[in-house]
């Protein structure tokens, strides 16, 4: 129990202290509150796929948009409420990441960062062009609270207390994972996929999985998010959005998801205090921008990883020689 | 008795012909050692055991016993890893292939997960079945790391040990699996004279864990020590099997290791 509690401190702080916030903030406060508990339902899904799957994908942001999509389009076309929304959401966003792991379990590298990528434009391109189904570039306009069977939340603050609410159900899940055959085998595939395989993992299913269940919950911030604007348009869920996610993810830790939580929280509210300050908030790019170059280096897709490895194993050599020294002595 | 037949075995890469109609046979309770010069092909011939590579042509039977204590030859060529795995087959790999950010325990428990039977779909609830499953491999994952003298080194990652122990740990992560051959592809490589020894009674102690094991290695003092039968490989071809002191003294294997002069010289000396 102790060990337990000790585990998830962090978790358990951030859900206090913003179950709390809603007391002293004011209604734009809130909204940045309501922002930055999507962008932790949004990173931790990423976190899954970067973190425990090993696989960066660029175009999260993709799923997010399919979310909102969904949501707003059956309100569109069919009135339908928020809660009768729910299940096509999960559906929708698990068939698109089902898609883009059909490819996975046999690329690596930059191909994932370009398939990742085009995905998410391709995904951009529909949403912009379909227009008798998405409206095409006017966006979607007008979509009401959110309405749970039957019961609609009127204020911004239940609204905020669902939100955090599927916060609080990704992390639990994310964390029943991560500590299971399934979480175990997917490191196993992210740190050596051969070992792997000679260990009869099969990677193609893994993939399938992670990528699916990282969609639904991307899809589910995505559907909230939609609710929360009341209206969605193409050009929001542009790169940035994916790159911004990534962000959060390195910032609080690669397969940390409490930390993914500080990231999420973090990155929404500087940019927000930026704002004051022009010339600061216009740099905020630069900044995502190395975190990026960081992400790279990690995982192997630029120059100076050769020296990286060179250097380590190098060291262990070396270390290694000293210990048998050692021991013949 | 046969544990593992290798009938005609062959594969080509392109022009390159690197295992040449390989046949030998693996006894129960026996070590049968895979030796060669460098690029003889020994990697080649565990790879196409172990499902990595599609022989050209050629047979792989496992013998499996049904209920009656009958040996039943099962056909296992072409057959994917995680099949392979299953049937009983498991290697280590010639530069450590660990996962490097987990810990050893967790790197054995990777290695147990076929027999981990709760679906990947019921690792997303918390449920008895998964529950009472991870707690049993935990205690056998404990267990095993206590048979490679790992056992203070649970928690630790897996790239903080020393090299010996990682080799270790992957001979561990292999066992885990339940094996019925081992395969072991230069266990001894980087290892100190005291390693090695250490070592060498170690893979003999594991013939109380599976029923056979398949090594490849360089170091000849090891191999004449602890092989029952020796399979000598030359550019893809068997050129010699045998007991270690038949191997140690035909004239094509001391041929292949020092060459033609060599042999002379040996001729001369002796
Ligand atoms: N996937 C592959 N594609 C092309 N050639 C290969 C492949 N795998 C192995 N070879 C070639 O097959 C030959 C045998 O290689 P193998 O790795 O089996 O040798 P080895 O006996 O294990 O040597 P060493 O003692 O150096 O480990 C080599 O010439 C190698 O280049
Ligand atoms: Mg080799």
């Amino acid at each position: 129990m102790k060990t337990i509690l000790k585990k998830h401190l962090l978790f358990l702080i951030i859900i206090v202290v913003m179950c709390v916030a809603p007391v002293f903030t004011n209604a734009y406060q809130l909204r940045i509150l309501i922002s930055a508990a999507l962008a932790m339902i949004f990173a931790m899904s990423l976190n899954l796929l970067m973190g425990i799957g090993g696989t960066v994908s660029f175009g999260h942001a993709a799923f997010y948009s399919i979310g909102a999509y969904t949501t707003a389009v059956l309100w569109y076309h069919f009135r339908t409420a928020y809660s009768t929304n729910f299940i096509p959401v999960l559906l929708v966003t698990g068939l698109a990441g089902l898609l883009l792991s059909l490819p996975m379990s046999r690329i690596t590298g930059r191909y994932v960062t370009i398939i990742t990528l085009s995905f998410a434009e391709i995904v951009n391109l529909i949403i912009k062009n379909w227009d008798p189904v998405t409206l095409g570039q006017m966006g979607i306009v007008g979509i009401p609270s959110v309405n749970l069977f039957g019961h609609v939340l009127k204020s911004k603050t239940e609204f905020f207390y669902l939100t955090m609410f599927f916060v609080i159900m990704t992390y639990i899940i994310m964390n029943w994972l991560v500590n299971s055959k399934l979480g175990r085998n997917l490191r196993a595939i992210s740190n050596d996929a051969i070992a792997a395989e000679a260990m009869g993992i099969k990677i193609f299913p893994y993939k399938v999985i992670v990528f699916t269940i990282s969609a639904v919950f991307a899809g589910i911030a995505g559907s909230l998010y939609a609710h929360l604007m009341s209206y969605v348009e193409p050009s929001t869920f542009n790169s940035n959005l994916s790159f911004q996610c990534i962000s959060m993810v390195v910032i609080g830790g690669l397969g940390n998801f409490s930390g993914t939580m500080v990231g999420a929280l973090f990155l929404t509210i500087l940019p927000e205090y930026l704002r004051r300050f022009e010339f600061l908030f216009k740099y905020r790019m630069i900044a995502y921008g190395l975190v990026l170059v960081i992400v790279m280096w990690i995982n192997h897709s630029i120059p100076g990883t050769k020296l990286k490895n060179a250097v380590t194993s190098r060291f262990n050599a070396l270390l290694h020689r000293k210990n048998a020294e050692a021991q013949e002595a | 008795m046969s544990l593992l037949s290798v009938k005609n075995l062959t594969i080509r890469f392109g022009g390159l012909v690197a295992v040449d109609n390989l046949n030998f046979e693996m006894e129960p309770g026996k070590i049968t050692s895979l030796i060669g010069p460098n690029g003889a092909g020994k990697t080649t011939v565990i790879n196409m055991l172990t499902g990595f590579y599609t022989p050209t042509s050629g047979k792989i039977i496992l013998y499996e016993k049904d209920g009656k204590g009958n040996e039943v030859p099962v056909d296992i060529t072409g057959n994917s890893t995680d099949l392979v795995v299953k049937k009983g087959l498991s290697r280590t790999f010639q530069n450590i292939r660990l996962f490097s950010n987990m810990t050893a325990l967790d790197n054995i428990l990777v290695g147990m997960q076929h027999r981990i039977e709760y679906g990947s779909f019921l690792s997303l609830f918390p449920n008895a079945q998964k529950n009472k499953w991870e707690k049993q491999a935990r205690e056998e994952a404990i267990e095993i790391l206590k048979k490679v003298g790992l056992e203070d080194a649970a928690y630790e990652r897996a790239t903080s040990l020393p090299y010996g122990k990682q080799r270790k740990l992957e001979i561990g992560r292999a066992l885990a699996s339940h094996p019925k051959v081992l395969l072991l592809d230069e266990p001894a490589a980087g290892m100190n004279p005291a390693e090695k020894k250490e070592l060498s009674q170690f893979i003999r102690s594991l013939l109380n864990e599976v029923e056979g094991i398949l090594l490849i290695e360089h170091d000849m003092k090891l191999i004449m020590d602890i092989s029952d039968k020796i399979v000598v490989l030359n550019h893809g071809a068997k050129i010699c099997e045998g007991k270690p002191e038949e191997v140690q003294t035909n004239e094509e294997v001391i041929e292949a290791y020092l060459g033609k002069k060599g042999v002379q010289r040996n001729v001369t000396a002796g």
